[in-house]
């Protein structure tokens, strides 16, 4: 069964364009402030 | 993309490692693209959020799985039915395989979501029995019933 698995989830990528996406929305959080590690207080 | 921030760079190096792993789970649990996308960016925001400090990779990978794993139950439990959409087929999650493959992972998706957890832990992610266990918060021996279980309920889908 790993075999098969194997298989199947070399398929189950997402777009480039989800990262892309995370990494915006990462950004927006660290430019308003509301990130744990950016010494900034979560809001 | 290369961002100058390092605590950007370091949420791009982490997607880049484990955006299949959290990506397979929540195709796995969900069997929807569309709500996997979701769960994949609400995993990797939180991680960006909290950012939560590890002594060894093998726990930020845990993290990562034990938080795809707990935002899919979510998912699931607003569900209508508990129990996968048969409508839903391979072609729509973009997934192509031989026959075999194909009767073999479709048995898989129509698995109880409990179950399906434990199969794609164990077998997909060749986590051993007490990984799986931890990341389930369940104890060994039920992970070895829910595997067992399953097991024969595969058995059963794909002989018969």
């Amino acid at each position: 069964m790993s075999e098969i698995f194997a298989r199947i989830e070399s398929q189950l990528e997402p777009d480039d364009e989800l990262t892309a996406r995370v990494l915006a929305e990462a950004q927006k959080l660290s430019d308003e402030g509301r990130c744990a590690g950016t010494g900034a207080k979560l809001s | 993309m290369q961002n100058e921030e390092p605590d950007i760079r370091e949420l791009e190096e982490t997607i880049n490692r484990y955006k299949r792993t959290v990506y397979g789970i929540a195709v796995t649990q969900l069997n929807s693209r569309s709500e996997a996308d979701d769960v994949f960016q609400e995993v990797f925001l939180l991680y960006y959020q909290k950012k939560p400090e590890f002594d060894i990779e093998e726990q930020k990978r845990a993290w990562l799985i034990r938080t795809a794993v707990n935002i899919c139950r979510r998912y699931n439990f607003g569900k209508w039915s508990r129990y996968v959409d048969k409508t839903t087929e391979l072609e729509e999650l973009q997934i192509v395989c031989d026959p075999g493959d194909r009767e073999v992972y479709a048995a898989v998706r129509e698995l109880p979501p409990k179950l399906r957890e434990a199969v794609y832990l164990h077998h997909f992610l060749g986590m051993d029995l007490r990984e799986t266990a931890d990341i389930l918060g369940i104890g060994v021996s039920a992970v070895s019933m829910r595997l067992s279980k399953a097991r024969g309920l595969l058995q059963n889908k794909t002989e018969g």
